[in-house]
């Protein structure tokens, strides 16, 4: 009782052709239009920047509750010729940069102590935390009674933001080093100072750099909200005038300064970690 | 050539060439034995491998000669001039390749031209300034072996370091490590499980199995050596032979063991 069997057909087998005659890395289709890459990215904003300025123009929205581009502009040369702005951005970027110093430089040595130290971590980590979790915006009342309406109390909201992304990120950077490259130091007779300067740090620099890009920006946050309190000098008191006089467009003009500098800040954070980074990099080394 | 001595007492005289010398030493992690009564002794010039299943204290053996680890007794003797080359490269990512040889030994002119030597003679002084991610993994490996060279050791450990690459480049590496160790002479404990590397590259071939030695094998032929040859067959059947006997378990006179079995 043998089953019958089919018997085999040799059809042909069905094949697709292709035929390439591109030449060397075309990939453009025929008939795609090519859009340059930057044209493209600047086609939201430009077309944003012209509905607003013709909204403005046409008289749909009043210049008191939104000014038109032209008047921020208007207002931007009103604050140069009169001196504000040259004597507002170095008063707020000291602060800024003094309260990112003195809170980074904490957090960079909370960090690599604990990243280093069971026991650190033990002793410390854990009130951090706790301490991370209040916004620290919610402290402005607090360093007031503490610290007054001067400048104290605005370098000291700004060092205690920038504490712990430089805490954090620096601990996790260190941490998350591969134990068995720890290791190569113990067999290559390195002593613990030296494990530290030729493994720890060189691989804990990308976190470290990473903590400190997000405190600059935070300590810019802090800046926004410290001037806030009583300015007698800096962006925030030029945006606190503005408002006394009702001055839409001086004030627009305060918060854009706002944003260039978070910009800035991340554009030279960015090429920061390139240059120390070199090991990241995507080319290969000589 | 000096010796670290890791118990004050000296009872026997010490061969003067001895660059491991272990006198019953043996191993507990928490109450498992992994190592019991061990005695070895490798000489400078010598290559030894060490055979034997995964579990059987291979690696652990090597750790407490690179004093990655200690012994909970016994007495070992071990070449203060030590340097290993693990299963995987252990470079460091964020330094250069000289500088992953150099590391914290030596500074200036001098150290980076002995890396570079030492670069030299692994066939990479032209990939003295590339970072260690843009390197294949068997030159990476070979870096490793510089890092050990350059500190010029009495002792070289080798972890399976030719675990991870593929057939062609573990063979081209494995003449490398024969044609280094016959020029420096250091005396050399390869960790493997491949027989045929052993057997290739080792003077002495010794079996690990249930935590002692199980056998000690002289492997007696002229290199460069033939692994088709009658003789290196004859000797791989018998290192097979013993692997074959060894039990993965630590052996069951262990005290500790039968105080597991009257236990219910």
């Amino acid at each position: 009782m043998t089953a019958i069997q089919a018997p085999v057909e040799a059809h042909a087998v069905r094949t697709v052709a292709h035929v390439y005659h591109q030449g060397r890395s075309s990939r453009r289709r025929r008939g795609a239009v090519r859009v340059p890459r930057l044209a493209l990215r600047a086609l939201a904003p430009v077309a944003l920047l012209a509905v607003w300025q013709l909204s403005a123009s046409r008289g749909w929205v009043s210049a008191h509750v939104l000014p038109s581009p032209v008047d921020i502009v208007r207002a931007y040369r009103e604050l140069w010729t009169t001196g504000d702005l040259q004597a507002a951005l170095p008063i707020s970027l000291r602060r800024a940069a003094v309260g990112l110093v003195l809170g980074g430089g904490a957090g960079l040595v909370l960090g690599v102590v604990a990243g280093l130290s069971v026991a650190a971590e033990r002793l410390y980590d854990a009130p951090l935390q706790m301490l991370r979790t209040i916004p620290f915006i919610a402290m402005i009342p607090l360093f007031i009674v503490w610290f007054g309406i001067g400048e104290t109390s605005k370098v000291a909201l700004i060092t205690g933001a920038s504490i712990f992304p430089v805490y954090l990120n620096t601990y996790h950077g260190i941490r998350s080093i591969d134990p068995k490259l720890i290791e190569v130091g113990r067999t290559f007779d390195m002593s613990r100072w030296e494990t530290i300067r030729y493994v720890v740090v060189p691989l804990g620099l990308p976190g470290i750099l990473v903590g400190w890009r997000y405190a600059a920006g935070v300590a810019l946050l802090a800046l926004v909200a410290a001037e806030q309190i009583n300015s007698q000098a800096g962006i925030g008191y030029i945006l606190n005038t503005a408002n006394q006089f009702q001055r839409t467009d001086i004030i627009l003009a305060g918060i854009l300064i706002y944003a260039v500098l978070g910009l800035i800040v991340d554009v030279v954070m960015r090429a920061l970690e390139r240059l120390l980074l070199p090991w990241r990099a995507g080319h290969v080394g000589a | 050539m000096s010796v670290r001595e890791h118990e004050a007492s000296v009872e026997t005289p010490t061969d003067p060439q001895a660059v491991v010398r272990l006198q019953g030493l043996t191993k507990y992690y928490g109450p498992q034995l992994i190592l019991e009564s061990i005695d070895l002794t490798i000489r400078r010039g010598e290559f030894v491998a060490l055979l034997g299943p995964s579990g059987t204290g291979k690696t652990t053996l090597l750790r407490i000669l690179a004093q990655l680890e200690t012994a909970s007794s016994g007495r070992a003797t071990i070449a203060e001039h030590t340097s290993v080359v693990f299963q995987e490269p252990r470079l460091i990512a964020a330094q250069r390749v000289w500088r992953n040889v150099v590391l914290a030994e030596g500074k200036g002119q001098p150290a980076k031209d002995a890396a570079l030597a030492a670069l030299a003679e692994v066939g990479l002084e032209e990939k003295f300034r590339a970072w260690p991610k843009n390197l294949s993994g068997g030159e990476a490996q070979r870096v490793g072996l510089a890092r050990a060279l350059y500190r010029q050791p009495d002792l070289l450990l080798l972890d399976e370091p030719f675990g991870a690459l593929d057939a062609f480049t573990r063979r081209k590496a494995q003449d490398l490590v024969l044609k280094l160790w016959e020029e420096h002479r250091p005396g050399v404990l390869l960790v493997t499980h491949d027989v045929e590397e052993s057997l290739l590259l080792a003077d002495r071939v010794i079996v690990l199995g249930g935590g002692h030695i199980q056998a000690d094998i002289e492997v007696d032929i002229p290199r460069p050596r033939d692994t088709t040859s009658a003789e290196f067959n004859a000797i791989k059947r018998e290192v097979l032979g013993q692997l074959g006997q060894v039990s993965p378990h630590v052996s069951q006179d262990n005290p500790l063991h039968r105080d597991y079995g009257k236990t219910s």
